[in-house]
């Protein structure tokens, strides 16, 4: 394997990160990088690699590839995304001038004795999260949201422009709910 | 290359970020996706280190 799928861009970024590289694919830019990035060893190699992102999302509008996307050569690359330009071009123009925003919503722990008890509360309770949640919905672009163990975790697709508005929403929402970002809009990058 | 980051590298985002980078993104189909050997592994160091923070998912 001699590259690594950073990011793919809507066009060549303004200023290219250190050790990256642009490969045209049809309408597509992919941003590449030479030396395998690796297995991460901690949280600041995954910051790094966050950064990139960043530094890209600053000129162009980009869809962040999941971490361990390689290819041989090229040739590969270009074969492989050139199959889907059109999906990726789609996505491109879903998450152009938005960010993606984390919310977290915890689950109360389910109550009862019995199995029939134990399963109606954990419902109610997911259902509760995922109510709460529907609450930002009407600010965002897209979303998604899934249970995790003891939380429902959501990802919404956020205009630039209506950030605060949703950042204020959240905060509506109260005690328990955590949210971060703005993120590159990774959640939004992949198939659907 | 000195930037500001968007999002503000605390625990809780760390544990965001984790999702993001090894469950979302573009992933190329078929043989050109490799998984990382260790991505197991990278995920339960990362488990470990953000083991402080309370909205740390369950344990599977």
């Amino acid at each position: 394997v001699t590259l690594e799928l950073l990011a793919v861009a809507s066009a060549e970024p303004e200023e290219l990160p250190e050790r990256t590289r642009c490969v045209r694919v049809g309408r597509l830019v992919a941003v590449v990088s030479d030396a395998v990035w690796g297995s991460p060893r901690g949280a600041d190699d995954l910051w790094r690699r966050n950064a990139v992102v960043e530094d890209l999302m600053r000129s162009v509008t980009v869809l962040p590839a999941r971490l361990g996307t390689q290819a041989a050569d090229e040739e590969e690359l270009r074969a492989l995304l050139g199959a889907r330009e059109d999906e990726l071009l789609e996505a491109l123009a879903l998450v152009r001038g938005c960010v993606e925003v984390a919310v977290r919503v915890p689950v109360q722990p389910p109550e009862g004795e019995g199995g029939r008890a134990y399963i109606a509360t954990r419902l109610v309770a997911r259902a509760r999260a995922r109510e709460l949640l529907g609450e930002l919905e009407p600010l965002s672009v897209a979303s998604q949201a899934r249970t995790e163990g003891a939380e429902v975790r959501a990802a919404f697709l956020v205009s630039d422009d209506r950030l605060e508005d949703f950042r204020a929403a959240v905060e509506r929402l109260g005690d328990g709910v955590t949210c971060t970002g703005p993120w590159a809009p990774y959640s939004f990058a992949g198939p659907r | 290359v000195s930037s500001q980051p968007l999002t503000a590298r605390t625990d809780v985002a760390l544990v965001d970020l984790v999702d993001r980078l090894l469950g979302e993104g573009v992933v190329i189909a078929g043989d050109i996706t490799l998984a990382i050997a260790d991505i197991d592994l990278v995920r339960i160091s990362l488990r470990a280190l953000v083991a402080s923070v309370d909205t740390l998912e369950a344990p599977l």
